[in-house]
């Protein structure tokens, strides 16, 4: 599960905004718009998949960032992602990995660690320890 | 209608950019599969908007401004008219 809906509990389909880049060709017939291709790099869709991965990647990294407060309903809303089926704004991840109950520290976790580490340590190769050797031809 | 780049003279290929609201599906194993798309912007619009308030058509080889004359014919019309004028008098 990724996002969620906190309207209707979706979870599979939503909507986002993203800009797309067509061809416009000049006739004596009139204008011809269709995807912008480059060989057989179709830029048109290109853009279509990116900017909806960025947006998706974004939203779920950042996800304070593009929520946004809106101060009539008092809810916290999505600005990238929309839900496919009430059409609400109030998107955002199901779970945040910061939990006040079950934070550990760096510090604490380095030490709960230390074995594996002292483990890994002897397994590493020092080969800036090794003496250079001479080019011989 | 004429569109040609200001800044190489192209005359055939453009670019415009145009914001479209894609559906897509959330699929728990593998990448976003997108279910439909629906254009949110007018082309007409953008085109005619093209050197007053905007310059979103651009030169597909150069990416440089386009300007585009819809009427090619009036400033014939404008010459005409002139010197039936200046005839006239």
């Amino acid at each position: 599960m990724t996002f969620l809906c906190a309207e209707c509990g979706n979870y599979t389909y939503f909507e986002c905004d993203v800009q797309v880049h067509r061809s416009v060709k000049p006739t004596k017939e009139g204008l011809i718009v269709e995807d912008a291709t480059f060989d057989d790099f179709n830029w048109s869709d290109s853009n279509i998949r990116d900017g909806l991965e960025d947006s998706v990647g974004y939203a779920l990294k950042q996800s304070a960032d593009v929520l946004q407060c809106n101060p009539d309903t008092g809810h916290y809303e999505n600005t990238l992602i929309t839900c496919a089926r009430c059409g609400s704004k109030r998107v955002t991840p199901p779970y945040s990995k910061w939990s006040p109950k079950s934070y550990k520290s760096v510090c604490k976790e380095i030490l709960e660690n230390r074995e594996e580490f002292k483990n890994l340590r002897k397994e590493k190769n020092y080969y800036a320890n090794t003496l250079p050797v001479l080019w011989e031809p | 209608m004429q569109i040609h780049c200001r800044s190489c003279g192209n005359h055939k290929g453009f670019v415009i950019p145009l914001w479209v609201r894609a559906t897509f599906k959330i699929n728990e194993d593998g990448p976003l599969s997108i279910l439909h798309t629906k254009q949110l912007e007018s082309i007409e619009e953008k085109l005619t908007d093209q050197g007053k308030t905007s310059y979103a058509l651009t030169c597909q080889e150069c990416s440089g401004d386009a300007e585009i004359t819809f009427n090619e014919y009036e400033k014939l019309n404008t010459r005409s008219r002139e010197k039936h004028a200046l005839e006239g008098l």
